[in-house]
């Protein structure tokens, strides 16, 4: 109990400094660098690293996963929901066959482009370290998720409208096949631990009554208070994320896919009052992600996971730009600013990881961490040096 | 309706097949949530419809989910959800106080105190003689040796007048929030859960003492009691003040993700109370008043995060508090549980009514307001525990009929006060029934 308390009183300290932080760089002019920073989240993932450096100290090694373990669940599981909440297929501008193939094109580069560069680049860069194939692919999908929390755009007077709806368009394409991908990649990676008839038939019947509620809670949501909406939107999501761990399945899929049923009924969307609730606590889920998920950063050697990580930040960027090359051939034209951010998907990916395979997830964890951390810097970097644009929060 | 249904059945197939014991322990809290979420949720809106408050749905649905019935939410899932009921505990706390309003609580000092004061004493007379009959005449004669009867008697009563006194304060913020009462009697019932509050922690240590010198021959009513009692509640409200302190300048000069800081300020309070002990309900009461009494520009603040986070915390708080009563202490002494809930509330009405004659207060103070002191939760079910303990023989019995009566307190306590604040025209009715 005295470990408790102690992580507990640790936990608020960085809560609160975090907090602290974060308004003061939000306060800043909108052109300032701090400002940028501070709308990226960059004061939170480096007090968790902090955090989780002390946390490693107090607690012995898993407890503190242990007690935040049912807050990461709901928190993967909220983050997937909403993701895929944007998803609403009859709204969704420029869907034609071209624009799907560039989103193909784009997943299949950065997917296979990820695979084969990761390892050979670790070899001839880091005096090689090799990757077990299920963290490759995990780590190759992080390649295709796009930041959905803030896009970055151009200035108002040089906005281009078609450049920026086509980024759009790839970004939710793409991160929403590699969520889906993610989650059939692993479902069958592990064994089920569903192993009698009964509770095979209580959760396939589980899963009907589930999608049922979703159902009726996307016409019913309309009518409910936005504080009744949160309880069931928590509810349901909490469910879902335990069910996924329950099933070794992806929670970030599992939470996906229940949104996009979602918002894909067929109901009038004027009334559609879910989103814009849970988008208020976008940024509180957001920032405890970002708190809590460099708890497993320690739990590794730094050294290793220090290393994948800059290399698939670099990856990443190299990628993009290889196909902001193709585009060209094509002559069509996307905002780089806005391919660059991380946010919090792969962070999300990587803790479902967690609750699929464990402890060995961590190097993923660790690297995705890293990734994130330096990856956001820079883009924020060339974002402010670039000098031609704001940020928006969406 | 369908998903109520639909969900309620599945709960039930569930417990067929006892999900919890091949659940993953994360996902299994987990899932427990969400279900508790969802199905209390949906019982709490039918109760509604039926006109009684959805803290009582929560309740019965923590009841019939919990490890007596359908043995969905085991008793370990209790176990492990207690320190999201803490958490929920101290932000209800927290709201209780922030709801006070220390001017007009000064103005009104006099006749709460006279209240408090005749509730106290009639409560506790009341319920502690006739339960020294039947302690004396029925319950204890095949328990204890039979020269212990009589002093054990008068020591059971003295400790059952004070459980008596005892009522929840979270019932009473929870039913006020669940309403949006406004108005004299909930201002009054308010001020006086608070107040009283300090004068039953009091009176339960003083009547501790005094029922172990009788029954045990320890114990003993020296000074050093009072001083050891004075200085926890002082350490409690210089606990509180800062706490409250924090709170303001939280919201003074950050103010933003207010609902998240104050579920991490709820985390710490707990975390502190798991390993000091220290009262930490009233702790959490002055802190939530100091904030918004002192502070006046953190008010607003406050009350919209606490808003925002109050329908979840209530279910999680009530569905567990449900979960927790124990049903075959209920069928086993439920005669007594129900001679201790009806005397109770005679005697809480007289109490009250004594008062409010006294200090010429309003027709609702004097005819409804004993309504809003019947609930009995989280506190008392503390001091009977402390009883058990100091009383290993006949002390269980005691806690189990205290039980009982916590048991129907709890169910027709919220409904009692509900009923009450709707006769004195103090709700909003601002509840939409949409399922």
């Amino acid at each position: 109990m005295e470990e408790f308390l102690k992580a507990t009183l640790l936990i608020v300290f960085f809560l609160v400094f975090s907090f602290i932080a974060s308004k003061l760089f939000v306060k800043r002019e909108k052109e300032s660098f701090l400002y940028l920073l501070g709308v990226t989240g960059e004061p939170f993932v480096i007090m968790g690293i902090f955090l989780s450096f002390l946390l490693e100290k107090v607690f012995p090694p898993g407890k503190a996963l242990e007690i935040f373990a049912p807050f990461l669940i709901v928190i993967i599981a909220f983050i997937g929901f909403l993701y895929a909440s944007n998803f609403v297929v009859k709204y969704i501008k420029g869907l034609e066959i071209k624009n799907l193939l560039y989103v193909f094109f784009f997943f299949v580069l950065s997917y296979y482009g990820a695979i084969l560069t990761l390892e050979e680049g670790l070899k001839a860069f880091f005096g090689g370290y090799t990757i077990v194939v299920k963290d490759l692919r995990v780590l190759a999908l992080s390649v295709t998720l796009f930041s959905p929390f803030f896009i970055y755009t151009e200035k108002k007077e040089s906005r281009k409208k078609k450049e920026l709806s086509l980024t759009l368009f790839i970004s939710y394409f793409s991160s929403f096949f590699a969520i889906i991908f993610f989650g059939l990649f692993f479902y069958r990676e592990k064994v089920i631990r569903i192993d009698t008839l009964s509770v095979r038939l209580s959760f396939l019947l589980f899963g009907i009554i589930l999608l049922l509620s979703v159902g009726l809670f996307s016409l019913l949501s309309s009518k409910l208070k936005r504080e009744e909406v949160l309880t069931l939107s928590i509810g349901i999501l909490a469910i879902a994320g335990g069910m996924a761990v329950f099933t070794a399945t992806s929670i970030i899929t599992v939470a996906a896919v229940l949104s996009f049923l979602y918002v894909n009924m067929p109901y009038r969307i004027k009334e559609f009052k879910l989103i814009p609730h849970l988008m208020m606590f976008e940024k509180p889920v957001f920032i405890l992600l970002l708190l809590l998920t460099p708890m497993f950063l320690f739990k590794i050697e730094g050294a290793q996971i220090f290393k994948i990580g800059i290399l698939l930040v670099f990856i990443r960027f190299f990628l993009r730009a290889v196909f902001m090359l193709f585009l060209k051939i094509f002559n069509r034209r996307i905002s780089f600013a806005a391919l660059l951010p991380y946010g919090p998907l792969p962070l999300a990916i990587a803790v479902s990881y967690f609750f699929i395979v464990g402890r060995e997830s961590f190097i993923v964890m660790g690297s995705l961490i890293i990734s994130q951390l330096i990856g956001d810097f820079l883009s924020t970097v060339y974002f402010y040096y670039s000098g031609k644009g704001e940020v928006v929060e969406k | 309706m369908i998903v109520s249904i639909s969900l309620i059945l599945f709960a039930i197939l569930l417990s067929k097949v006892s999900f919890q014991s091949i659940l993953p322990p994360s996902g299994e809290l987990t899932f427990l949530l969400g279900l508790i979420l969802i199905v209390s949720f949906l019982v709490g809106k039918l109760s509604l419809k039926i006109k009684i408050p959805m803290i009582t749905g929560f309740l019965l649905t923590g009841i019939f989910l919990g490890p007596y019935i359908l043995n969905i939410i085991t008793r370990e899932g209790v176990k492990s959800l207690g320190l999201i009921n803490e958490i929920a505990l101290s932000i209800i706390a927290l709201s209780a106080g922030g709801e006070l309003d220390l001017k007009e609580l000064a103005k009104k000092m006099g006749s709460l105190s006279t209240i408090i004061l005749f509730q106290v004493f009639i409560a506790f007379i009341g319920v502690g003689f006739v339960f020294l009959l039947l302690f004396k005449f029925i319950i204890l004669p095949p328990i204890v040796k039979e020269s212990d009867v009589t002093s054990f008697s008068i020591a059971f009563a003295i400790l059952m007048g004070t459980i008596a006194t005892a009522k929840s304060p979270s019932t009473t913020i929870a039913i006020i929030m669940e309403t949006g009462s406004e108005g004299n009697l909930t201002d009054t019932v308010l001020a006086i859960t608070v107040l009283k509050d300090v004068v039953i922690i009091v009176l339960f240590t003083l009547s501790m003492a005094l029922a172990s010198e009788i029954a045990l021959g320890r114990g003993g009513l020296d000074l050093f009691i009072f001083y050891e009692l004075f200085l926890e509640i002082i350490v409690a409200i210089l606990i509180g003040l800062f706490i409250g302190l924090l709170l303001a300048l939280y919201y003074k000069f950050v103010n933003r993700y207010n609902l998240l800081f104050l579920i991490a300020l709820s985390f710490l309070i707990s975390a502190f109370y798991f390993q000091f002990h220290f009262h930490f309900l009233l702790s959490c009461m002055i802190a939530g008043a100091f904030a918004t009494n002192f502070f006046k520009e953190t008010r607003e603040s406050f009350h919209s995060s606490i808003k925002e986070a109050s329908l979840p915390i209530f279910i999680i708080f009530f569905t567990i508090t449900g979960a927790d009563l124990n049903l075959s202490i209920f069928k086993k002494y439920w005669i007594f549980a129900l001679l201790y809930v009806l005397i109770r509330a005679l005697m809480t009405f007289l109490g009250t009514y004594t008062g409010a004659v006294i200090k010429k207060g309003g027709k609702e103070i004097k005819y409804l307001s004993w309504l809003g002191f019947l609930g009995q939760a989280g506190l008392t079910i503390g001091f009977l525990t402390i009883i058990e303990r100091q009383f290993p023989s006949g002390g269980g019995i005691l806690k189990d009929i205290a039980l009982g009566g916590i048991i129907l307190n709890q169910i027709f306590g919220p409904i009692g006060f509900k009923w009450a604040l709707v006769k004195a025209g103090e709700t909003k009715e601002k509840i939409s029934v949409s399922i």
